[in-house]
C-alpha cells in the first residue's frame, strides 16, 4: 500500500518578545500561555504551555471546563476533532529551616501550575485552531482575576 | 532488545492501554520484574502529555516531541532507539506513536537502519469508527494493514452489531492479523498482552524466529 509522507509547515511560535533595554542587552520574555502551531498529515498540530499560580483542583475544573468549550467551537465550526489532550503537573516549595532547635517552615503559598496541552484538529485552519485555544487560556486568565 | 510499535489513531486509548500493559511487563509482585521496558513516546507536538503520565506511574520514558516518527523525526528515531539500546539495556523497548503515523513505516525504517524487526500492535477506536472510517479510511487502513494484533478499544461504549461491523472492516483490512475486542476501563486478560507481545500458546516467543519479517 502507498503511504503518503507529508511534510509539515514550518512550526510556527509565538509568544517571545525581546526588550531592549537601555544597556542594549536583549531581554527574551515568554508569554503565557506559549503557543506553537503545524501541519501534520492534514491536521492543524497547536501546542501550548501555560503557567500560572492558584490551587490546583480549583484550576482543574476550569482547565476540564476550558478544554470542553474549546472542543465545541471546533465541532460548531464543521471541524473534527483528533484529539484534545492535557496534562497538568503542579509544585509547591517548602523549606525547612534550622538554627537552635526549633524548625521554621516556609511555604512558597499557592500551587505553581503547568499546563501541557495538545491540540490536532482536522479541517480547520491552523492559525484558527491556534487563536481557539489562545483564547481559551485568555478566558482562563479572565476567571482567575475575577 | 525486542521492539513493540504501539500505534493507533487519536484518541484510540494508546496511552491508556500502555500503562496496564506496561505494568503486566513489569509486575514484580513475584519478587523479581518479568521485563525491563523502556518507553519511547512520540508526539506530534511541541509539548510532550502522555509522556508526563507514564514518568509519574514510574516507568522509564524517552520522548520524541514535534513530529511524526514514521516521517518527519525518522533519522531521530533511529538515533533514539540506538542510544535506548546502547544506555538501559532493556528486554523490550516500546515505542508509542503519534496518533497520525503509519507504524508500518516505523517499523520499515527501523529494520533498514538497525537491522531490528518489531512487532506492530494498533489500537483502534469502537466509539468513533463508524464516524472516522470514511474520512480518515487512509490513515486507519495504513495504520491497520501492517498489524500483527489489532486491539478494538472503547468495545464498552459500542453495541455488538457496531463491533461486528468494525471486526469485519478490520478483517478485510489485514485479514492476518489477530484481533480483539477490550476496554482500557477494565483489566485486560494476560493472554491478550502475551498475543501483543508474540508469545504464543505453547509459551514459545514468535520474536525468537530466524525467519524473515512475515510483512515482507
Amino acid at each position: 500500500m502507498e503511504q503518503m509522507k507529508m511534510r509539515p509547515m514550518a512550526a510556527t511560535r509565538t509568544g517571545e518578545k525581546t526588550d531592549i533595554r537601555g544597556t542594549g542587552v536583549k531581554k527574551t520574555v515568554r508569554e503565557n500561555p506559549e503557543i506553537s502551531v503545524m501541519r501534520q498529515e492534514g491536521a492543524a498540530v497547536v501546542s501550548a504551555s501555560y503557567q500560572v499560580k492558584m490551587g490546583r483542583e480549583v484550576f482543574a475544573e476550569m482547565l476540564r471546563q476550558g478544554l470542553g468549550g474549546l472542543a465545541e467551537e471546533c465541532e460548531t465550526r464543521g471541524a473534527v476533532i483528533g484529539h484534545i489532550k492535557a496534562s497538568l503537573d503542579s509544585q509547591r516549595t517548602e523549606m525547612f529551616s534550622v538554627t537552635e532547635r526549633d524548625v521554621y517552615v516556609k511555604s512558597s503559598g499557592e500551587d505553581e501550575l503547568c499546563v501541557r496541552l495538545a491540540a490536532i484538529v482536522f479541517m480547520m485552519d491552523p492559525e484558527l485552531a491556534a487563536a481557539l485555544v489562545r483564547e481559551m487560556f485568555a478566558d482562563l486568565d479572565r476567571k482567575i482575576r475575577k | 532488545m525486542k521492539l513493540l510499535i504501539l500505534g493507533g489513531f487519536l484518541g484510540s486509548g494508546k496511552t491508556s492501554l500502555l500503562m496496564q500493559l506496561a505494568r503486566y511487563m513489569t509486575d514484580a509482585s513475584g519478587g523479581t520484574a518479568l521485563y525491563r521496558v523502556v518507553i519511547l513516546e512520540n508526539e506530534v507536538g511541541r509539548e510532550g502529555v502522555d509522556d508526563r503520565l507514564l514518568k509519574s506511574s514510574g516507568y522509564n520514558v524517552e520522548n520524541l516531541f514535534a513530529g511524526c516518527a514514521c516521517c518527519t523525526v525518522g533519522g531521530e528515531l533511529v538515533t533514539a532507539v540506538s542510544a535506548i539500546e546502547k544506555d538501559y539495556g532493556p528486554d523490550w523497548m516500546i515505542l508509542e506513536t503519534t496518533g497520525l503515523a503509519y507504524p508500518g513505516l516505523i517499523r520499515d525504517n527501523l529494520r533498514h537502519a538497525l537491522g531490528k524487526k518489531s512487532r506492530i500492535c494498533t489500537v483502534t477506536d469502537a466509539s468513533r469508527w463508524a464516524r472516522l472510517k470514511i474520512p480518515m479510511a487512509e490513515l486507519l487502513a495504513g495504520q491497520i494493514f501492517c498489524a500483527d494484533t489489532v486491539l478494538i478499544n472503547k468495545v464498552d461504549l459500542a453495541g455488538e452489531e457496531t463491533l461486528e461491523g468494525m471486526e469485519a472492516d478490520i478483517r478485510g483490512m489485514n485479514p492476518g492479523a489477530e484481533v480483539r475486542r477490550v476496554s482500557a476501563l477494565e483489566e485486560i486478560p494476560t493472554e491478550i498482552w502475551d498475543r501483543v507481545l508474540g508469545r504464543t500458546d505453547h509459551g514459545t516467543d514468535e520474536n525468537a524466529s530466524d525467519g524473515g519479517d512475515p510483512h515482507g
